[in-house]
């Protein structure tokens, strides 16, 4: 037995849900080890605990897939910056690039000018989430320090070439890039904030840019992507399901995801959810990438400018 | 399907949620626990067709018929967590080896009672609303850390963590209504 501190009620439960919140320090979990494995009465709290936060995932998803179609997610409505993406856009185009070229022509093209429309009808927030075995395997940059990670990153998207990507470091602190349509920029949690006219300078975290596929510059990614991509469409199953577009990279093609879909709904043509899979891996990060919709609220109108997300006291220094 | 194949289906979706759980509770991390649940899935089917213990899949023997399934699908969950850390270094919960042991009976001992009372679950999520509602969604849908909601909604971590505690007390109480409205019919 170890000399850990005895937990009361109240401190088992707060220990409990901050081990399964992921939120725990050494200390504390030798505690709630130490509680779990010396009385039978504790391992069965925990174990409850541990089905309630199990049950409450499924819960909370289900729950979100069922809802109606015209429903507009609140969730990060409050945050404090707006969004855009570029990526959207370039995505889409390039589809329907692909579309016109694969599949039959007047469904395709309808598709993809539906989509296009609606990526370009507001602002679109998407939450990123890392999936797959290389997942906790980090990027590292020039100095050792891991790059900031896009796993749990938020992207916001304007559709003209305009996004925010914001995502935390190892110290929890927020870095954003961007890019207002004309310039790119990064604004880090501290020091100087960097602006460059070449619109995809900072673009190398969004998920395919080490690809060449960093799904800004829709005229350049798109031959890329034309030359790649075998694409299907797959209607919806039913009337409650997203209808899908897939695009499978071609054999003889170099780099990129080897996999793209898009999910979107038929009625409205919202782009509901994007799924990269089999990044190459050559410089690390995930393996599959998803973007899910979690707003579609309008942001800011300066929301894409750099000036938005910083104290005007911060240094700004213009590359070029 | 053969039958033993679905016998070994359905024993499998029963004992699923409370299997998940656990593999949660010892790894602290959505994307290990569902590969683990994926190794864990294809090693009960194996030690299906290998049943009365001649071998089984690594190492955890092959299914007695005799004996519940549920402790012997979390014995096989914690081979194959044990198997990922060995892959991949620490993970984000770090429970003793003690406290695994424990756990693992103490989730079969409760697993069946627990489904009862969760399934009442969504009926009380439906009532909430608000910030709880937002917090909650945040946590559990999108996967936010405490520390992550806090940041992204100008809190302070302890606060969200704290409202978090707040909502799992107020639908437990939710359940424990139900279930005594229910016993009461």
């Amino acid at each position: 037995m170890s000399d850990a501190t005895p937990v009361d009620d109240a401190d088992f439960v707060r220990l409990a849900n901050a081990a399964l919140d992921g939120d725990i320090s050494t200390d504390d979990g030798a505690r709630l080890s130490e509680a779990i494995a010396r009385d039978p009465a504790r391992a069965a709290q925990f174990a409850r605990l541990a089905m309630l936060h199990d049950a409450l995932e499924r819960e909370m998803n289900a729950a979100a897939a069922g809802r109606a179609v015209a429903r507009r997610t609140q969730t990060l409505a409050r945050f404090r910056r707006v969004s855009a993406v570029a990526a959207m856009l370039a995505i889409l185009a390039l589809l329907g690039w692909f579309s016109l070229r694969t599949t039959p022509e007047a469904s395709a093209a309808e598709i993809v000018a539906r989509l296009v429309a609606s990526a370009k009808s507001g602002d679109r927030t998407y939450f990123l989430r890392a999936v797959g075995a290389s997942q906790t395997a980090p990027v590292v940059k020039r100095g050792g320090r891991p790059a900031p990670s896009i796993d749990g990153a938020i992207l916001y998207v304007r559709g003209r070439g305009e996004y925010v990507l914001a995502r935390l470091d190892a110290d929890g602190d927020e870095v954003l890039t961007g890019s207002d349509g004309a310039r790119a920029w990064i604004v880090p949690p501290k020091g100087v904030v960097r602006v460059s006219r070449d619109p995809r300078r900072f673009s190398g975290a969004l998920p395919g840019s080490q690809q060449g596929i960093a799904f800004i510059d829709p005229h350049a990614d798109l031959a890329e992507l034309a030359r790649s991509y075998e694409l299907t469409l797959r209607p919806a199953a039913n009337a409650g399901a997203l209808a899908r577009i897939v695009g499978v990279r071609r054999s003889d093609a170099r780099g990129g995801p080897k996999r793209i879909e898009l999910a979107y709904e038929e009625s409205t043509a919202l782009l509901r959810a994007i799924r990269l899979e089999n990044l190459p891996q050559a410089r690390g990060g995930p393996r599959t990438v998803e973007f899910e919709l979690v707003d579609d609220a309008p942001l800011a109108r300066e929301f894409f400018t750099h000036a938005f997300h910083h104290d005007a006291s911060r240094v700004v220094i213009e590359e070029d | 399907m053969d039958p033993r194949t679905r016998q070994a289906f359905a024993l499998w979706t029963q004992a699923q949620p409370a299997v998940s759980a656990f593999v949660f509770a010892l790894v602290g991390d959505r994307a290990v626990r569902d590969e683990v649940l994926q190794d864990v899935a294809l090693a009960v089917l194996e030690g299906f067709d290998d049943s009365k213990g001649s071998g089984g899949s690594k190492g955890s023997g092959g299914y007695d018929a005799s004996r519940p399934f549920l402790p012997w699908a979390l014995g096989i969950a914690r081979n194959e967590v044990a198997n990922a850390r060995r892959r991949r270094g620490r993970f984000p919960t770090q429970l003793s080896d003690g406290a695994e042991h424990a756990l693992v009976a103490a989730v079969a001992e409760v697993s069946e009672d627990e489904r009862a009372r969760l399934s009442h679950l969504a009926e009380c999520l439906r009532r909430l609303d608000g910030r709880p509602r937002e917090i909650c969604d945040l946590r559990y849908r999108t996967d936010l850390s405490p520390a992550r909601i806090a940041s992204a909604l100008g809190m302070q971590p302890n606060t969200v963590s704290k409202a978090l505690q707040r909502v799992r007390d107020e639908l437990r109480a939710c359940i424990e209504e139900r279930l005594a409205a229910e016993g009461a019919r």
